[in-house]
């Protein structure tokens, strides 16, 4: 496994799509901090993740996708590693590449932001949670990509799948956000003062509530996809926080044993 | 003989499409192994099997005697380096880049051979120009070289002079001769040029209908090609009665020509048809080549 890392990392250091994704992280940062007038750094430190799906998507389908159209994934069949190694060691790699650029952008937003705009202002175990969050979130979608590019053999098929992969994960996380709210057992209604700002909730009970297992069977949907995940950690009322690291989880261990499972069973060309 | 690559029964199915049906290959140690067939006979099939890229349906391979049924097939399968269909290279790194790429693949701890091995394949002046910019040849090449960066004892080549042109061609040749040679290299060669492979193989194994049908060495090869001379005549009864007299082996053609299935003094036979009121015409010596047998034994398999 050590040897497809070492050199899984030095085709990385060779790919120009890597270094446009550092660059990209960059500006994202740099726009977030110049473009976004905000008054607490809470609200801009976890925005990258409303790209890190689409970025890991394209990243992935391509970096994995060429292992395969140029025959790479053979080279290494060929001097006797194993399937399961092979699979593993893309998607550590894809997993160092999407955590690195969500670590530059939060790195020149906390540098930066600190300066310009003030202190993180959330309690260090929350912004610990979010951050926990965050990376699982990241490992989700490079998990779910990364079974995509490797068991379809097909460059321009993976990054296909993959785009359209993330976009139906953003209509599903819609879908099931709304679903979610109208099951739930109770109503949040904001507070508002006189200035507009919200001061708390008040929560009512759901004349539509279809029962706890609907309630959770929708809750489940909606908290196994990592993109509502990301809109999740991005928002400001932390409900599922908690719990979130459990379905990351269990999405990760599934997706890649199923991963693992199929590309042993793929017959290569 | 010892064989280092072998098949028993061998099949593959895709579906209900038999791929390889019950196929037998064996290729000896040392040998320059040349697989003949038509398009979609299953060369490619066997190659990608043999690699570990595609599992069998049933029968087994076995690599230095080593079945693919045990687990120690995969270390078994490091003795084998292989180009299929296309060479595997990273298009967007320099020759040396993906050699330093297939070494650590590989895990060798430093990269000292590197320009060795590209000095053996002629792209140690390509410095940093990438594969992408490179010709087919050199392609053909680099992919050579990451097929040989593990020490290979087995090197698999599927069709790899496709696209090549001629000095192209000559390169890849003299370069599988002097591994073989020099390396001690055994080669398994799958290829539509038969005329190329005839050049270099030492045996063949004809491959039809998905299943090997002929396996032959060069040698015996050789043996089997009728040299046969033709000539033309203009008295063809005395033409015969010579030849009958004289206990040679001839066919009738036409009423002036006859093949004649033995080495003739060609002095000595104008002469003596000449006295006999027979004048020869015309004299041609014709030999069979790979592509004639080939095409015989595909056509009598066919039959059966």
């Amino acid at each position: 496994m050590s040897k497809l890392l070492k050199a899984g990392l030095y085709r990385l250091k060779k790919e120009k799509l890597f270094w446009g994704f550092i660059i990209v992280s960059i500006l994202v940062a740099i726009y977030v901090l110049t473009m976004l007038k905000v008054s607490k750094l809470d609200s801009i430190i976890n925005d990258y993740l409303y790209f890190i799906g689409l970025m890991v998507a394209i990243f992935v389908s391509i970096f994995v996708g060429k292992e395969h159209a140029e025959g790479l994934i053979r080279n290494k069949l060929i001097v006797g590693h194993s399937r399961a190694n092979i699979y593993l060691s893309n998607l550590i790699i894809s997993i160092v590449v999407s955590l690195l650029c969500e670590l530059i952008y939060i790195a020149i937003v906390l540098i930066i932001g600190t300066q310009t705009i003030g202190n993180v202002q959330m309690p260090l175990s929350e912004f610990g949670l979010k951050m926990l969050n965050t990376t699982l979130i990241i490992i989700a979608f490079c998990s779910i990509y990364n079974f995509i590019a490797m068991v379809c053999s097909d460059i321009t098929v993976a990054t296909t799948i993959c785009t359209l992969g993330f976009i139906a994960l953003f209509i599903i996380n819609i879908a099931t956000e709304s679903a979610l709210r109208s099951s739930a057992p109770t109503v949040k209604h904001s507070i508002i003062d006189n200035n507009g700002v919200i001061i708390g909730y008040k929560e009512y009970p759901n004349e539509n509530y279809g029962g706890e297992v609907k309630y959770n069977l929708i809750k489940a949907m909606y908290l196994l996809n990592p993109e509502s995940q990301a809109y999740e950690v991005i928002g400001n009322d932390n409900e599922y926080i908690n719990e979130m690291p459990f379905y990351s989880g269990a999405l990760i261990i599934v997706i890649s044993a199923l991963g693992i499972y199929v590309f042993a069973k793929k017959q290569l060309k | 003989m010892e064989y280092v690559l072998e098949t028993n029964s061998l099949t593959k199915k895709y579906n209900k499409f038999f791929a390889l049906n019950n196929l037998e290959i064996h290729v000896p140690k040392g040998a320059i192994y040349g697989l003949i067939g038509k398009n979609g006979a299953g060369k490619t099939t066997l190659i990608r099997v043999l690699c570990g890229l595609q599992t069998p349906t049933s029968g087994t391979y076995s690599i230095y005697g080593v079945s693919n049924k045990e687990r120690k097939i995969t270390e078994t399968r490091k003795r084998i380096g292989a180009i299929i269909e296309k060479p595997s290279i990273c298009l967007g790194m320099t020759a040396e880049e993906n050699l330093i790429e297939q070494y650590k693949v590989i895990g060798y701890p430093n990269y000292e051979h590197i320009k060795e091995l590209l000095k053996l394949v002629r792209l140690d002046d390509t410095g940093r120009k990438l594969a992408k910019n490179f010709s087919l040849g050199m392609k053909q090449r680099l992919g050579l070289a990451i097929a040989l960066a593990g020490n290979p004892d087995i090197l698999i080549l599927d069709e790899p002079i496709n696209g090549l042109d001629p000095e192209g061609i000559i390169e890849i040749r003299e370069l599988i001769l002097k591994l073989n040679k020099e390396k001690g290299i055994t080669f398994l060669i799958s290829s539509h040029y038969l005329d190329e492979l005839s050049k270099i193989a030492t045996c063949y194994g004809f491959i039809n209908e998905h299943r090997i049908v002929k396996e032959i060495s060069s040698k015996e090869l050789e043996q089997n090609f009728k040299i046969r001379t033709q000539i033309s005549v203009d008295n063809l009864e005395e033409c015969v009665k010579y030849l009958e007299e004289n206990n040679i082996q001839y066919k009738v053609i036409s009423d002036k020509k006859i093949d004649i299935f033995e080495k003739v003094n060609v002095t000595e036979l104008v002469i003596s048809l000449s006295k006999r009121a027979c004048n020869v015409k015309d004299f041609a010596e014709k030999g069979e080549s790979l592509e004639n047998y080939y095409l015989n034994l595909i056509g009598g398999a066919n039959n059966e």
